[in-house]
Parts: C-alpha cells; structure tokens; sequence
C-alpha cells in the first residue's frame, strides 16, 4: 500500500472540502468533517469510514431522518438508513440541549450506518462538561462497542466487548446518554441484560492511549493510504470552478 | 491593567471596513515583535553554505540557533524565463524557492528538499518543516542594484525607495500546508515561532537577508575589481516586497476569533494609553517627531495607484496641519484623547488611525505585556440549549449591520467568492454571468446571518419557543452560521461589518487590514484586488544583531535624509 503524509490542518481543510462538495450550504460541513478527523487522528480509520459512508451522504433521494420522540430527558431519532456523519452532530446537539435542561437525556439514533462516528460526538459532550456514553452493536461480529467519557475531559475510553449472541434488535442502532452529573457512564449498557451475560472485553483504548495517538499524529503528521487521499481529492475538487481567463482576471489581474 | 469593554472603541467604529481597510502597521504587529525577539535573544544566523554560480542560481543554506532550538534556513536559487515571472499563485516557477525547517541540513536531507520545495505546492515536506515559501526579483531593482554595486557606486536611495526591496515573494505557507508541521505543534515544539506567523515573517526575514547577500555577491562576480558592498544604511532600507491577493481575504472572514483577537489586543493598547498615558513635553515631542517622520514616510511612496496615492497624499496633508495644530496646543494638551477627537473632527480615516498608531508607540510601558497575550483556541462551538428567542435578540442587537443589507437588491449580492481549479485559488465572479455560482464560498456571513435570521421569522407561535437544537435538526443549513452568531456574539468585536457580496466591494481593505497586523507598509494597490507591499524596510539586518537595539525602525524613511543626501550620487 501506498501513502502519503499529511499534517492534521492539511486534512481537516481536506476534509471540509469534501463535506463541502457532498452537503454544500444544505449542512454544517465543517463540524461534520470534524468527525472524520477525529477519528483519523486517533487511529479509527476516520478517511475509510467518509469514504464507506459516500453513497449514503451522496444520496437526494433518502428521506430525511425523523424526530420520533422529542421529551424532556429522551430523544428518538430515526435516521432512515442514513449515514451517521449526516445526523451526529444535530442528535448530539439534541442531546446536549435537553441534558442542560433535564440533568440528563437518552438518545435513541435508529436506522444508522456509520456508528463510531458517535464516538466523537461522547468526546464532545465530554469536552462540553457533561458525562457521556454511547454505545452500539456490531451485530455481525457479535460484539458491542462503548464509548464513554467523564464530564470536562477531552478524551474517551473506547471498549469493544465480545458477546454471546446475536440480536437484530439493536442492529443499526446506537444509543447516546448525558448527563451534567459528574458520574461514571461507562457500564450504562448493562440494561441490555441477556445480550451482556457472557460478554467479555476484547479491547480498549484508554484516554491516555487517545492523547497518546493524537500526539504523536500532531508531531508526525498522519500518514494514509495514497488511494484514499486521492479518492478524497477528486471529491473535494468538485468544489473547484474551471478557471477561464476571464476568471483569471478575477483574481487580480 | 484591566481595561473595561466600556473603554474600548465600539464594534460600529472598528469593525466598519473603510476602518479596518485604514490600518497601520504597529508596535504590536507581528514583525515588530519578532524583531524585538530576535534583537533581545540574539538569534544567531550563520550562512553555512552559499554555493551560488556566477549567475547567482545554486543553494544557500543559513543555520539559526535561538536560546531554545536550531533551525535551516534552505535557499534554492534558480533561472526563471523571465516571460514567466509572475506575482500569481498560479505561477509554477520562480527565482528562489525557499524552507524553514527544525534542525541542520545534511545531505540527504538537502536532496530531499530540493526534490520538494522548487515545486512548493506540488511538493511534499515533512513535519519536521515549518514554512515554504518562493520569491520573484524584482526586475526593477535586482539588475540595476548589482551594476551599481558592480561598478563602485552606492544604488540611488530614489530608486531603493520607488519600490524598495529587491525579492518579492508571492506565497508564504506554514500551519501544515504539504505535510509540514502544524500549527499545533509549532506553538509546543517551536516556542521562537508561537506567536502568530512568526514562522513566515521570519522566513521572510531571511529571504530579505539573501537577497542583501546575493546582491554583493554577483556585484563582485560581476566586477572583482571594482565592486563594492552595500552601505549598510541602504541594507537596513531594503525590504522583502509582498504581493498579497484575494487569497487572504477568506482567510479573514474564516477566522473571525482570531481577527477579534487581534483588533482586540490593538484596541486595548490604544484604550490603556488613552486612560493611562499622560501627555507631556517630552511625549508631545516624541509625538511630533513621529508624525514628521509619518508624512515623510507617505510622501516617499511612490506608487502607480492614483487612488492610493491621493490617499497618502491627504493623510500626509492632514497629518502636516494636524502637527500644526499640536503646536499651537501642545500646552494646553492634558489627554491623549483630545489628540484623538481632534483627529476624528478634522481629519480622514487614514490619519485618525495613523495618529493612533503612534500615541501606542509612544507608550511602550502600557503595551509591553500584550505582546506575550496567549494565542486563542479557534473554536466555534454551537450553544444548543440556547433558545432560539435568545438568537433571534442576539441577531437583532449584534448583527443589526447585517440585518441593514437589502439581499432584494441584486447589487448587494452581485458577486460570488470562489475557488478556482487553478491551485484553489479564490476568485470573485459576477453572479450573474460567471459560472461557479453553485460552488460559492461562504464568506457571506450578512447574508448567511439575514437567512437565518428570516428562517426563524418563518417560525409559528408554538414553535418560536424551541431550542437552537431542534431549530438546527430541522434546520440543519443554518447549524453553522448559528455557531459563528453564538461564538463571535460573545466577542467584543465580532465579525466585520461587510458584505463581501456586494457589487462595490472591496476586497482590498480586508488585505490591508490583515496585512498591517502583520506589519507590513508600503501598500501598492495594483487594483482593488490585490496588492504588492513592503516588509521589514528600515529593519536591522543579520550583522546588526547582537548590538543595542533601538526599536523604531517603523515608518522607514530614505537613510541619509538629513545628513547625506549626496551619498546617492556617489
């Protein structure tokens, strides 16, 4: 595999470039391509992640998601099989918003592809001041992902859990808590009950580990498959306007 | 010293464009400091390698050792088709292409940069470089500097100050731009260059240092016998020419926190001398001193710009009557202030802000710490419990100036801003007859902030009482005007007061604006957008470093003015 070297601020200009050229002023491309990058910069393949997600965000025709429930404390949004770098950051929105209010809220995002990009979003809450979880099944793999994060601290854990059996109940689906208490979130998906009886942790990335990655990004640079840079070139590139000499002139001369 | 908001100039007043578009380099601009830094720390700057043909072309190589790090200064100095010289970004070559990296330059690692930097934005650095950058000789100067040399004489001070550097560069890049290192970790592993650009300014610096040297250095080659060196008056008087265009205009509107930030520090440095600075003999003086040097300073410029320069004219003529009037009054004078509404009653904008400039020179003592000021995170978060009654109140009172452009009229959004596929170049287009309207850039925050601002107005009484949140859910296009609204109401400044998309616009107060933070002087409009301009004239050079330092090298004027006028027929 090829690569190439980039800096953080080379691919976050990159990046929103390229929500740029997929949303245009229809979404706030800039915080969503902060999602991508912070999955990048901590090592979980943010660039893949865009680009698997492209015949999601690229597509007119999808219904736009619903709001279901909208309570003081609890937010149901379905996303209608939508990418979730369409939705996270207006559910996270959400779900700051009603915690501020309420103490505390639930947020249900069904009908979603894409779930880690939520993990930037618990970084957020985090960095908001609140406590935050979210978690989501991999229903193939059998295995649940947590993310978490204590209130005013910048980085997450991320554990993955191995469990016993599948359960289509929670496919596509992630749950997002918050809350201005200064308490621990992290084992919040223990109501999932049955599913959690033999699970087993499998890995985790510690906040330190998180600092750790981006440090060593920031003093590095990143570096990334060549394929995929290029890829996320030519769609960013659809921003651009064919130059002409009248245009030239446009610029100065 | 704590200022209080009440004592700062209004947002109405400073944010207005004509303003910002009338500002002047100070003592607080980037260069200044960095000047200040190196003089004080004594940076060392040692010319290792300087393999140049007769021609001039080859490398250079100049290490720099501050009392923190070491860093290489890469010079590639190469022949260019003049027919291919060009100030334009979208330029592919160009007389030297330069580097700042961490660190000495061996061998492999000069081979490396000489693949890369000569193609600067086609080439690949790593995050061990800090700035690229490139310069065009200026044709005006370069050749007629080095016959002078060459054959004994000392150039003439007329022609030095008719354009006054001898390289221009047309592109100066750091903050990561082709794997170099973020500005992030600039600011931790590179503390000489944590303040803002000081990187490309001292880049630019060296490029100025070069040149000086190159200039000997062929004038030798070209007449051994005969050559003589520059007088190190001339030196200090040559500059680096800058051509900036429509480019760092975005850039302005994309960082409103730290544009605040900026007007912010200048702001409170002219406040603390308007309530601290107490005029005296001495001061008043100084003032008057200043201001002398000033006008001359204006009436040196020579430029093509008609505009400009009956722009200067008029600032040099209001600054004559206002000195004056300052000696009719200086006794009678007991605040700075009565300085200040003298010159907003009687003169142009130029001057009521060329006046400010130097009542802050002359109180070094109230200003010192703001130079160290903490860098701002740019951060702009949006506030979603916020109600949405609440944006509406704070559209209402912070962006009134937004809220008063006509978007019915098609002159207030006549232009487009946009980028080019020739090396993203910003370009500004006619709206209705460019193409590329679709693919616009959003810098027009009025109009952005109008259209939210109407899309709550669409709101029905049960739905005004919701929360930004569920505003941008079903909303979500307005999610990131919203973000600047809440970030930048919170600002004591805010966003410039300006619809960049209006027919009239110009685009060329927004550079010299940014471009007197920098400190750069000498602004030649070529057209309203873009602009050629002047850095570090009247500056020490390389060999003034380690000796005592007076700071007041701003306002260059022609050395010799006084005492050796005859020196430039020599």
């Amino acid at each position: 595999m090829n690569t190439t070297k980039i800096s953080i601020n080379e691919l976050s200009a990159l990046l929103k470039r390229v929500l740029e050229s997929l949303y245009a002023d229809n979404k706030d491309y800039e915080d969503t391509a902060q999602l991508a990058l912070w999955l990048e910069i901590h090592n979980l393949n943010g660039i893949s992640t865009l680009l698997s997600a492209m015949e999601y965000i690229t597509n007119h025709d999808a219904v736009a998601p619903t709001l279901i429930t909208d309570d003081v404390d609890r937010c149901v949004i379905d996303n209608m099989n939508g990418s979730l770098f369409n939705i996270a950051c207006v559910a996270t929105d959400m779900t700051i918003a009603k915690s501020s209010f309420a103490g505390y809220c639930h947020t249900n995002i069904i009908n979603c592809q894409h779930l880690n990009v939520i993990i930037p979003c618990v970084a957020r809450c985090g960095a908001r001041g609140y406590s935050s979880s979210a978690w989501w099944f991999e229903t193939s793999a059998k295995q649940l992902h947590v993310a978490s994060i204590s209130a005013n601290q910048t980085n997450p854990k991320y554990r993955i859990m191995e469990i016993g059996s599948e359960s289509d109940i929670y496919h596509h689906h992630v749950d997002l808590i918050c809350s201005q208490e200064k308490i621990d979130l992290s084992d919040s998906y223990e109501h999932l009950g049955h599913l959690m009886d033999s699970a087993r942790q499998k890995k985790q990335i510690s906040p330190i580990t998180f600092k750790q990655r981006f440090e060593k990004n920031q003093n590095n640079g990143l570096t990334i498959d060549e394929a995929n840079y290029l890829r996320l070139y030519k769609i960013a590139d659809q921003i651009l306007v064919e130059a002409t000499e009248k245009s030239r002139h446009n610029a100065g001369e | 010293m704590t200022i209080k908001k009440s004592h700062l100039r209004p947002a109405n007043t400073v944010m207005n464009l004509e303003r910002l578009g009338s500002s002047y380099p100070y003592r607080l601009s980037f260069m200044r400091i960095l000047i200040r830094r190196i003089m004080k720390e004594k940076w060392q700057i040692e010319r290792t390698t300087f393999e140049l043909d007769k021609e001039g072309y080859g490398d250079a190589i100049y290490e720099i050792r501050t009392p923190k790090k070491k860093y290489s200064f890469v010079v590639f100095a190469d022949f260019l088709d003049p027919g291919k010289r060009s100030d334009r970004v979208i330029a592919d070559q160009w007389d030297i292409t330069v580097a700042l990296c961490e660190g000495s330059i061996n061998q492999s690692r000069l081979e490396k940069l000489r693949e890369n930097v000569p193609l600067q934005e086609k080439g690949r650095l790593d995050s061990k470089c800090i700035v690229l950058s490139r310069a065009n000789k200026s044709t005006r100067n370069f050749e007629y500097v080095i016959g002078r040399l060459a054959s004994g004489r000392q150039p003439s001070l007329s022609v030095i100050a008719k354009v006054g550097y001898l390289y221009r560069t047309t592109a100066v890049y750091g903050s990561g731009k082709f794997g170099m290192a973020d500005w992030q970790k600039v600011t931790s592993n590179y503390q000489d260059f944590s303040q803002p650009f000081a990187a490309e300014m001292f880049t630019c610096y060296l490029i100025r240092q070069f040149s000086i040297e190159q200039a000997d250095f062929l004038a030798r080659e070209k007449s051994p016998n005969t050559a003589v060196s520059m007088h190190i008056d001339i030196k200090r008087y040559i500059g680096i020419g800058n051509a900036t265009g429509l480019g760092m205009a975005p850039f302005l509107i994309n960082h409103p926190l730290l544009i605040n930030h900026w007007i912010e520090i200048r702001e409170t440095a002219l406040a603390r001398v308007f309530l601290l600075g107490e005029p005296n003999k001495a001061l008043l003086k100084h003032f008057v001193s200043l201001a002398n040097r000033a006008k001359q300073h204006l009436k040196e410029i020579s430029i093509d710009n008609e505009q400009q320069n009956s722009i200067n004219y008029k600032t040099s003529k209001d600054i004559a009557l206002f000195i004056e009037w300052l000696e009719l009054e200086k006794y009678n004078i007991k605040q700075w202030t009565e300085l200040a509404d003298h010159a907003t009653k009687n003169t142009g904008i130029e001057a009521q802000e060329l006046i400010n400039t130097i009542l802050i020179e002359l109180h070094p003592e109230l200003t010192q710490d703001l130079e160290n000021t903490p860098n701002i995170e740019e951060s702009y978060e949006l506030v979603p419990e916020m109600l949405i009654t609440s944006l509406r109140d704070i559209i209402r009172s912070r962006y009134a100036w937004a809220l008063d452009v006509d978007f019915t009229s098609i002159h207030s959004n006549a232009v487009f801003w946009y980028r080019s596929e020739e090396k993203m170049e910003p370009r500004l287009g006619q709206r209705n007859s460019d193409p590329g309207a679709d693919r616009e850039m959003m810098v027009g925050v009025a109009r952005l902030v109008r259209q939210c601002y109407d899309g709550i107005n669409r709101l029905d009484s049960n739905n005004i009482k919701l929360t930004v949140a569920q505003f941008v859910f079903f909303h979500p296009q307005y999610r990131l005007i919203i973000r600047r609204i809440q970030t930048m109401s919170k600002t004591q400044y805010g966003d410039i007061q300006a619809n960049l998309l209006d027919e009239g616009v110009l685009p060329i107060h927004l550079l010299r604006c940014k471009l007197s933070f920098f400190g750069v002087g000498k602004f030649d409009p070529k057209s309203r957008l873009w602009v050629r301009n002047t850095m570090f004239q009247g500056a020490p050079i390389q060999s003034d470093i380690g000796s005592n330092h007076i700071d007041d090298w701003f306002f260059p004027i022609m050395p010799f003015a006084k005492q050796d006028k005859g020196n430039e027929h020599n």
